[in-house]
């Protein structure tokens, strides 16, 4: 019997290692398929060679003559195709150094805080690229006062303590001055509390849009670049009115996005006179989704309001269909999936409604497209929120360039609005559009940033509101209705 | 950080290291602990920005207890280390009579089920937005770039403080007994001890310092929600540590927290296709198994005699499996 015991402890000992092992080693072998699944879409055949002149100050005579030397070298274009292990952002490179002055400004160091492991970590590649493909058309304009900027992706893995760690060691070991990121509300905002309020070090993220932020306690440290879901939240209310519903359900997701938006139509809708039936959370995986609609739903309703991810949209509006409990649908960014709509078919949804923040088709979009085709060789993907990361770090390059530093972040801060808001020439993203900038700025002039996302004028809560798209299903594609509307 | 995970190895020693209790619901406690502290001290819930949680004590604003030094901290600590010995002892009077596999199941459930109640329960703490304005301790006493430094000296104070309380515990008699149900259940029970109460007392112990961990964690970070335990940060990393360090030895679970997050975080400064942060899971899971292989105690294995005799023992077992 002892024995036997004993037995059984080592045994166990050993499955615990074994459970813990499987536990991470599943975890491990999850982000490696995620990183093979990336790179099967490697489609390139030869990495063009781009020849680069560097100029370099050697020594400087005091009779305003500069002795310079050239040197020639090739280097592969960075950054070709998202499969090439984009060069780690701490190798990018200045491509054509102008020497303004004699005298130049520090790098400029820009930490970002991305997922390339957890639930977002599909967007860690493509924001990267977004970031870069900022720093490269600030560099090529000439630099922030002659200093590079230098764009450093970590990893938050969606997770708080992950990226309050990575967004501690973005500030305090690689010195950087600001804060792109992060992705998730969830993780933006103790970073914020935690990491970059206290060092006072401004943050602006680019794709978080929970309504929490716009009221947190932040110094004016924290600012973002992506709508927050209150506007969206408040059209889609009047939306839902104006359509004629006056009874409906609402499903969302479990989440702080979900949330803040069911909320915001909440209030909206039942302030203009409507009645919301149940609003059922549901979580992220279902089979099936009968009892939450069966609450939602519950003696009838006009319209569902699905606030989910295509994954769970996709399963509970063909049941909703197919079991007869709504058959007219409003949607929202989340679920304005072309893929979705596939699957459920879509003459079945032929006149839904959907709303979604920011995409308005402006030359500034069109440029940040074609400009992202050339440097990646891919079409501009349609997940949400790389134009806004792409101006959140533009517009840390502009405040920087207006402040004329590259490491006091409170004066980088502080010159946010100022380049930012009108007044002031507008000027947009791309080269051309950052060096003119860069070179208003120079002479003192007044410039007002109109992104690729919209026009990024900051509130004094650091928010932006951007105008809400009104998109329609129709005809088999998903089209914009041309309306916009603002809260 | 380092030093709030070797808070929770030294917990998770208790279980494992000591009584053999097959604990993976440490994200469990962990969240417990940490909301238990955030609700005791953030400013009560503001309907205007959408809050919702039925209790916020607001210590810290209150002054309460306020005897010039900011004493709610000591009593946040306290009570979160309360709760969780409260609720283990529930759970650990309902599973502790499962085997070793059957209470590592019920405590992973048990975990998960921590976290979506407070997902769901949007009246408890807001759902899954979190709690985002948990005050700090000695907040002001330094400039708030370096108030870093003044909590780690907080939490290596904590941290020896339920070092020396453990290390003296494991000494006493009632810590014998520990390892000797540890090591046999039978035996245990035929020398007269009631093991049942020792394993709940010693679940309880543990779970009390998780709890404080979970506090010390709310405070340093400054927002809980839902996201934050998951199993792979709350619960396994945690295991990785005191596996690394060894088991049944108070500082190697603390050196293995080191480690190991050392490890994890300090990955992302190697150079080239090392710092892809998909690269970490794997060093992690090496160094596992390189110490199970080169040392099967751990790197600081335990020091009793009955240990060197169990080191030998596994060896042999691992060199025949």
């Amino acid at each position: 019997m002892e024995v036997s015991k004993a037995d059984r402890r080592v045994m166990t000992r050993r499955d615990m290692i074994r459970v813990a092992s499987v536990g991470l080693l599943g975890v491990a072998g999850g982000a490696v398929l995620a990183a093979c699944g990336e790179t099967e879409t490697v489609t390139q055949e030869v990495v063009p060679v781009q020849v680069v002149v560097t100029r370099e100050v050697i020594k400087e005579v005091p009779v305003e003559i500069v002795v310079t030397r050239e040197v020639v070298k090739e280097v592969p274009v960075h950054g070709h195709g998202p499969a090439t292990p984009t060069p780690t952002p701490r190798t990018v490179e200045v491509l054509v150094e102008k020497i303004v002055e004699a005298e130049t400004l520090p790098p400029l160091i820009v930490g970002q805080l991305n997922a390339f492991t957890g639930s977002l970590s599909f967007f860690g590649p493509i924001h990267r690229n977004a970031a870069t493909l900022a720093a490269d058309h600030v560099n090529r304009a000439g630099g922030v006062g002659g200093g590079s900027l230098i764009i450093i992706s970590r990893d938050t893995g969606v997770n708080p303590v992950q990226g309050v760690e990575s967004a501690r060691a973005l500030v305090e070991i690689e010195n950087a001055v600001a804060i792109v990121g992060a992705l998730a509300s969830g993780v933006t905002i103790p970073v914020a509390t935690s990491v970059t309020v206290p060092n006072q070090r401004v943050q602006i993220s680019g794709a978080s849009t929970a309504p929490s932020i716009t009221v947190l306690d932040d110094n004016d440290f924290l600012f973002r670049t992506a709508p927050s879901d209150a506007a969206q939240g408040v059209v889609l209310g009047r939306l839902a009115w104006e359509q004629g519903f006056r009874n409906v359900g609402v499903m969302y997701i479990n989440n702080p996005y979900g949330e803040g938006l069911a909320e915001l139509f909440d209030a909206t809708f039942t302030s203009l006179g409507g009645t919301i039936v149940d609003a059922v959370p549901h979580e992220d995986e279902q089979p099936s989704f009968a009892s939450e609609l069966e609450r939602a739903t519950a003696g009838g309703v006009d319209a569902l309001v699905a606030i989910s991810y295509p994954g769970q949209a996709q399963i509970y509006v063909r049941e909703s269909l197919e079991g007869g409990y709504a058959d007219k649908f409003l949607f929202v960014d989340g679920t304005k999936s072309a893929e979705m709509n596939e699957a459920i078919g879509w003459d079945r949804l032929e006149g839904t409604l959907g709303t979604a923040p920011g995409s308005v088709d402006s030359p500034q979009r069109a440029a940040f497209a074609s400009a992202y085709t050339d440097a990646y060789a891919v079409e501009l993907p349609v997940e949400p929120y790389l134009a806004e990361t792409y101006d959140a770090v533009a517009v840390i390059a502009l405040a920087a360039a207006k402040a004329g530093t590259t490491t006091d972040s409170v004066a980088i801060r502080d010159a946010l609005r100022a380049i930012a808001n009108p007044p002031g020439e507008v000027v947009g993203p791309g080269v051309e559009g950052i060096g003119r900038a860069l070179a208003l700025i120079a002479e003192g002039g007044d410039v007002n940033y109109e992104g690729a996302s919209g026009a990024v004028d900051f509130d004094e809560n650091g928010d932006v509101f951007g105008p809400i798209e009104i998109w329609e299903i129709t005809g088999g594609e998903i089209k914009s209705t041309g309306r916009f509307e603002t809260p | 950080m380092a030093g709030i995970y070797a808070v929770f190895a030294l917990g998770l020693n208790v279980h494992w290291g000591f009584t053999g209790l097959f604990n993976i619901g440490i994200a469990g406690f962990f969240a417990l602990g940490a909301y238990t502290a955030a609700l005791l001290t953030s400013p009560a819930a503001d309907p205007l920005l959408f809050e919702e949680f039925a209790f916020a004590g607001d210590w810290a604003q209150l002054g309460f207890l306020d005897l010039g030094i900011d004493l709610w901290f000591v009593l946040a600590l306290a009570a979160a280390g309360a709760v969780c010995g409260v609720i283990a002892v529930i759970i650990g009077y309902v599973t502790l009579r499962l085997n070793d596999d059957y209470l590592a199941i019920a405590t992973l459930g048990i975990a998960e089920s921590v976290r979506l109640f407070f997902l769901n329960e949007k009246w408890v703490a807001n759902g899954s937005k979190g709690l985002y304005q948990i005050p700090q301790f000695l907040e002001g006493w330094l400039p708030s770039d370096k108030y870093n430094y003044l909590y780690m000296v907080v939490v290596i104070v904590v941290l020896a403080a339920l070092f020396i309380m453990v290390q003296r515990v494991m000494q006493s008699p009632w810590g014998r007994v520990l390892r000797a149900i540890r090591e046999d259940e039978v035996a245990a029970a035929a020398s007269g001890k009631n093991v049942f109460r020792f394993k709940l007392q010693a679940f309880a112990l543990g779970a009390v310092i998780m709890g404080v961990g979970g506090a010390l964690f709310a405070h340093h970070i400054r927002f809980v929600s839902p996201l934050t335990f998951d199993p792979l940060l709350g619960t396994f990393i945690i295991w990785a540590m005191l596996m690394v360090g060894g088991s049944g030895n108070n500082l190697g679970a603390i050196l293995g927290a080191f480690v190991v997050w050392g490890l994890w975080v300090g990955a992302r400064f190697l150079p080239g296709e090392l710092a892809d942060p998909n690269y970490r899971f794997f060093m992690v899971g090496v160094l596992i198994v390189a110490v199970i292989l080169l040392r099967p105690g751990g790197i600081l294995g335990e020091l009793r005699r009955v240990t060197r005799r169990r080191g030998e023992r596994s060896a042999v077992r691992l060199d025949d499996g």
